[in-house]
C-alpha cells in the first residue's frame, strides 16, 4: 500500500491538486479506497470551496467522494442534505460558510457525499483540532491550491501533491514546475519564539530586527515597493512577508548590496507567487526565504492523463520526477 | 439582550429586582460557584435554534439538522435546569423536556448526537443490515434496498416531526427561559462585580446616595484615585447645577442617565443607595448636537432638541429630562433668557429635570445645587492638571443666590494656557466688573 501508511502516521493531510484534473479526487478517493478495512479512524474535510472552480449557483463539478462506515466527515449544511450515505450528526457549528453552517457527522453505511469545509486557516486548524474528540486518528483535507483562497494546506502536518497533464502536456515543463513546487514546500521552517507572534500579521511588510523586535515598516504589500524603497532597510534585512512573495521583490532585493544576509520569512509556500528564475537567481546570490508553517510532502500522485486528451507516457514521467524530486511518485491509475 | 424592554411598570420593575437579587444572592456564595460555572460553560454552548422552531410551529416535517439541534437543545436545557435545582432558583422556570429528549434518543445515549436510529424501527434495521451484507452496493438490489430504507426514514421523520409539534410551547418556553436565564446571569455578574446596588422603585422623589459612574470609578481605581460619588435627589421639577468648570457636571447627568437606564432595563444601579421614579423617556441634551449633513447650527440643533423635549413634556410623557448648559451657542443675553423661560416651562409641566448652567442671573425660583468645586491649600503645592483631582470636591451643596462660581480663569491657568490670554481675559473681566 504506498504512501497510504505513512499517512496514517499524521494527525493531518492535505491532498493538493496543482491544476484541476491533475487527479486530485482520484487521489483522495484512493487513499479512502486503500484504507476500507482499516481501524484506522478517519476525518474528512476540505478547504473552502473554491478549490475545483464549482459553480455556487448550480453546485455542480464538485466530486462527490466515497466514505466508509466509521469515517467521521465534514460538510456544508447543503451538502450534507445532498449525501448518499447514512450518518449520525455530531456537531453543527455556529459559523456559517457561503454555504451554511458546517456539519459534522459520522458514517454509519457507505456511501457518496460532496465536501466542504471553512472558508478560513484559522477556522480549519481549530476543525482540525476538534476531531479528536469524535475518535478521529487522522484527518485528510481536500486541499485547494489557489491563490483566491484564505486557506492554506500548510496548517496540515502532511501534504500529498496530485500532479499532473493537466498542468502542463509538455512533461519537461510538467516536470519542473512540479520540482520546483516540492523545492517551495521544503523551504526551511524559522524557527523563533517570534512564530506566533508574525503568524497573527496579516497584512504589509515587517522587518524583524538584530534584537528580535518586529517593526512594521508601513509597505502594505511586496507589490508597492517602487514608492517605498527608502524605509525598507531601516531595520536590517530580516523580512516577514504577510502577503504574497512577489518576483517583484525577490528581483529588488537580488540587486542591493546586503542580499548575502537577506532572509524573507513568508507565511507559508503557498503565499510564494515568484517564478521559479526569480527564485532561483534570489537564492543563488546568497537569499533565504524561510516559512512559519512548514509541512510535509509524503508522496507526489502524477495524472498522465489531461483533459484534452494527450497522454504522457506514465512510467517515464514518474522515473523522471522521482529522480529529480527524491521521493515516491505513483500514478494511481496504475496501481 | 436587544428584546429587553424599557419597563416603566413599577409592579414590574419590582418583581425584576426580586429575582436578580436571588440570583445575585446565589452568585455571592461561595459553595454556588460549581452550578454556576456549569451554566455558564453551557450557555456558550447555546445555539441559535429560531428558525427551527418557526418549522417547528408551522408543523413542517423537520429533517435530520433540525432534529439534531432540538436534540442538542434539549439535552442542554435539561443540564441547566438541573442545576437551577441545585441552585434552589426559582426565578426562571425551564420547563422539563425530558419527553422530547426521549423522543430523540430511543438508544438512551444521552449524547447530542443525532440519527435515524435502527431502535426507531424493526424493518429499518433489518434492511439496513441486509444492505450491509451485499458486497456491491452499487448491485441493483443494494439500491433497491438503500430506496426502501429511505422511504422507512422519511415515514419515521415524519412521525418524529408530529410528536415534537406536541412540545413546541414547552421547547420554545425553555429556548425563552435560557435566553433570560443568560441575561439574568450577565446582570447578577455586573452587579458583584461592579458592586452596584438593587434599586427601591418610587412614585415623586428619585433618591440617589453614594451615586457612581461604575466606568469611570474602575478606570480612576486603576490609577490608584478615588471616585468621589454624589448624594443627589430630583423632584417633580426642574433642578439647577451651577459648579466651576472641571467641576464634573457633565459627568452627573451622564451618571444619572446611566443609572436611570439602568434601572429601566432591569439592571442594578451604581449607587450606595438609591429609590427611583421609573418614567416613560429619557430625554438628554448634553454634547454638541451639530450637524452639518442637516445643515443645522449647534444653536439650532439644540433648540430642535429642546422642542423636542417640549412636545414630550406637553403630551403628558412621564419624562427623565437631562441638559447640559442649555442656549450656550448663542449670546449670553438671549442665553440667559431662553435658559430661564425654559426652567419656568419645565416648571410650569413639572418636568422631573436637571439642568447645568455657567449662567448668572438666573432669575428662576426652582432649586439650585452647586458643585463645591477647587478648594485652594495651604500649603503651597501647586495644581496641576495631573493633581486636580485632589483639590476639587465633587459633593453638591444647596446654592442660595444666583451667582455662578468664577474659576474659569483660574482653571485655564492650572491647564497651562498661553499667559498672554489669561492675563489679557483678567483685564476684561475686572473691566467689566467696575462698569457694573
Amino acid at each position: 500500500m504506498p504512501f497510504v501508511d505513512e499517512i496514517l502516521k499524521y494527525k493531518s493531510v492535505s491532498i493538493v491538486g496543482m491544476e484541476k484534473n491533475t487527479g486530485k479526487t482520484e487521489c483522495l478517493n484512493y487513499v479512502l479506497r486503500r484504507l476500507n478495512n482499516s481501524q484506522h479512524k478517519l476525518g474528512i474535510t476540505s478547504i473552502g470551496l473554491d478549490g475545483e472552480g464549482m459553480d455556487q449557483v448550480t453546485l455542480t463539478h464538485k466530486p462527490e467522494i466515497h466514505l466508509k462506515e466509521g469515517d467521521v466527515f465534514v460538510t456544508s449544511e447543503a451538502y450534507y442534505r445532498t449525501k448518499k450515505l447514512d450518518a449520525e450528526i455530531l456537531n453543527l457549528s455556529k459559523q456559517r460558510t457561503s454555504m451554511g453552517r458546517l456539519v459534522t457527522a459520522r458514517v454509519s453505511a457507505a456511501g457518496k457525499v460532496m465536501i466542504a469545509g471553512p472558508s478560513d486557516t484559522f477556522w480549519l486548524k481549530k476543525l482540525i483540532e476538534s476531531l479528536p474528540q469524535f475518535g478521529v486518528q487522522t484527518t485528510l483535507v481536500d486541499g485547494a491550491l489557489s491563490r483566491q483562497s484564505l486557506g492554506s494546506p500548510a496548517i496540515t502536518e502532511s501534504m500529498v501533491l496530485a500532479t499532473g497533464a493537466a498542468l502542463s502536456a509538455n512533461m519537461q515543463t510538467l516536470i519542473s514546475k512540479t520540482a520546483f513546487l516540492f523545492e517551495l514546500i521544503n523551504l526551511p521552517l524559522w524557527d523563533n519564539e517570534k512564530s506566533d507572534e508574525l503568524l497573527q500579521i496579516t497584512s504589509g511588510l515587517w522587518a524583524i530586527d538584530k534584537q528580535g523586535e518586529v517593526h512594521d515598516l508601513g509597505i502594505e504589500s511586496a507589490f508597492l515597493l517602487e514608492d517605498n524603497k527608502d524605509k525598507l532597510f531601516e531595520f536590517g534585512t530580516t523580512f516577514y512577508v504577510s502577503g504574497a512573495v512577489t518576483a517583484g521583490l525577490l528581483n529588488f532585493l537580488r540587486m542591493q548590496a546586503s542580499i548575502e544576509n537577506t532572509v524573507i520569512i513568508a507565511r507559508d509556500f503557498s503565499r510564494i507567487f515568484a517564478d521559479s528564475d526569480s527564485y532561483h537567481a534570489f537564492v543563488k546570490r546568497g537569499g533565504q526565504i524561510k516559512v512559519l508553517l512548514h509541512t510535509k510532502l509524503i508522496s507526489v500522485c502524477v495524472n498522465p492523463v489531461s483533459p484534452q486528451g494527450y497522454v504522457l507516457d506514465s512510467k517515464v514521467l514518474r522515473e523522471k520526477l522521482m529522480e529529480k524530486i527524491g521521493i515516491p511518485v505513483y500514478d494511481l491509475f496504475k496501481l | 439582550m436587544l428584546q429587553q424592554p424599557f419597563m416603566s411598570d413599577p409592579v414590574v420593575l419590582e418583581k425584576e429586582f426580586e429575582l436578580l437579587s436571588e440570583m445575585v444572592e446565589r452568585f455571592k456564595n461561595y459553595h454556588n460557584l460549581g452550578a454556576i460555572k456549569v451554566i455558564i460553560q453551557r450557555l456558550q454552548d447555546l445555539h441559535d435554534i429560531q428558525g427551527t422552531l418557526n418549522n417547528l410551529s408551522g408543523k413542517a416535517v423537520l429533517d435530520d439538522i433540525e432534529l439534531f439541534e432540538i436534540k442538542r437543545f434539549a439535552l442542554l436545557a435539561d443540564v441547566i435546569r438541573k442545576q437551577l435545582m441545585v441552585l434552589d432558583y426559582n426565578g426562571i422556570v425551564i420547563s422539563d423536556l425530558t419527553k422530547v429528549v426521549e423522543i430523540l434518543d430511543p438508544e438512551q445515549n444521552h449524547i447530542p448526537h443525532f440519527f435515524i436510529y435502527d431502535a426507531y424501527s424493526e424493518p429499518l434495521s433489518r434492511l439496513r443490515k441486509k444492505r450491509k451484507a451485499i458486497k456491491d452496493q452499487q448491485s441493483e438490489e443494494a439500491l433497491q434496498i438503500h430506496q426502501q430504507c429511505i422511504e422507512i426514514e422519511d415515514e419515521i421523520r415524519k412521525k418524529l416531526s408530529a410528536e415534537l409539534w406536541a412540545f413546541y410551547t414547552e421547547i420554545s418556553e425553555a429556548w425563552q427561559a435560557v435566553a433570560e436565564l443568560d441575561f439574568m446571569l450577565a446582570r447578577a455578574r455586573l452587579a458583584v462585580d461592579f458592586e452596584l446596588v438593587k434599586p427601591q422603585t418610587s412614585v415623586d422623589l428619585s433618591n440617589f446616595t453614594g451615586l457612581f459612574h461604575p466606568q469611570v470609578k474602575s478606570l480612576l481605581e486603576q490609577q490608584n484615585q478615588r471616585f468621589q460619588p454624589w448624594d443627589i435627589s430630583l423632584h417633580k421639577a426642574p433642578c439647577i447645577i451651577t459648579g466651576a468648570n472641571m467641576a464634573g457636571k457633565t459627568m452627573l447627568l451622564k451618571t444619572i442617565a446611566l443609572n436611570q437606564y439602568l434601572f429601566q432595563f432591569g439592571f442594578f444601579v451604581a449607587a450606595a443607595s438609591a429609590e427611583i421614579v421609573p418614567v416613560e423617556k429619557i430625554m438628554t441634551g448634553i454634547g454638541d448636537e451639530q450637524s452639518e449633513l442637516n445643515g443645522l447650527s449647534s444653536f439650532a440643533a439644540e433648540m430642535l432638541n429642546i422642542q423636542a423635549i417640549i412636545a414630550q413634556a406637553r403630551a403628558g410623557k412621564k419624562l427623565l429630562v437631562l441638559i447640559d448648559e442649555p442656549a450656550r451657542t448663542t449670546n449670553p443675553h438671549e442665553g440667559i433668557a431662553i435658559a430661564n423661560a425654559l426652567i419656568d416651562l419645565l416648571e410650569k409641566l413639572e418636568v422631573r429635570s436637571l439642568i447645568t448652567t455657567h449662567y448668572s442671573g438666573l432669575k428662576t425660583n426652582c432649586r439650585k445645587l452647586r458643585v463645591k468645586g477647587l478648594h485652594f491649600p495651604t500649603n503651597t503645592e501647586p495644581i496641576t492638571v495631573a493633581n486636580i483631582n485632589q483639590f476639587m470636591d465633587y459633593s453638591l451643596v444647596t446654592h442660595k443666590n444666583d451667582e455662578v462660581p468664577r474659576e474659569a480663569l483660574q482653571i485655564a491657568k492650572i491647564l497651562g494656557i498661553d499667559k498672554a490670554l489669561t492675563d489679557g481675559a483678567k483685564l476684561y473681566a475686572d473691566l467689566n466688573e467696575k462698569k457694573l
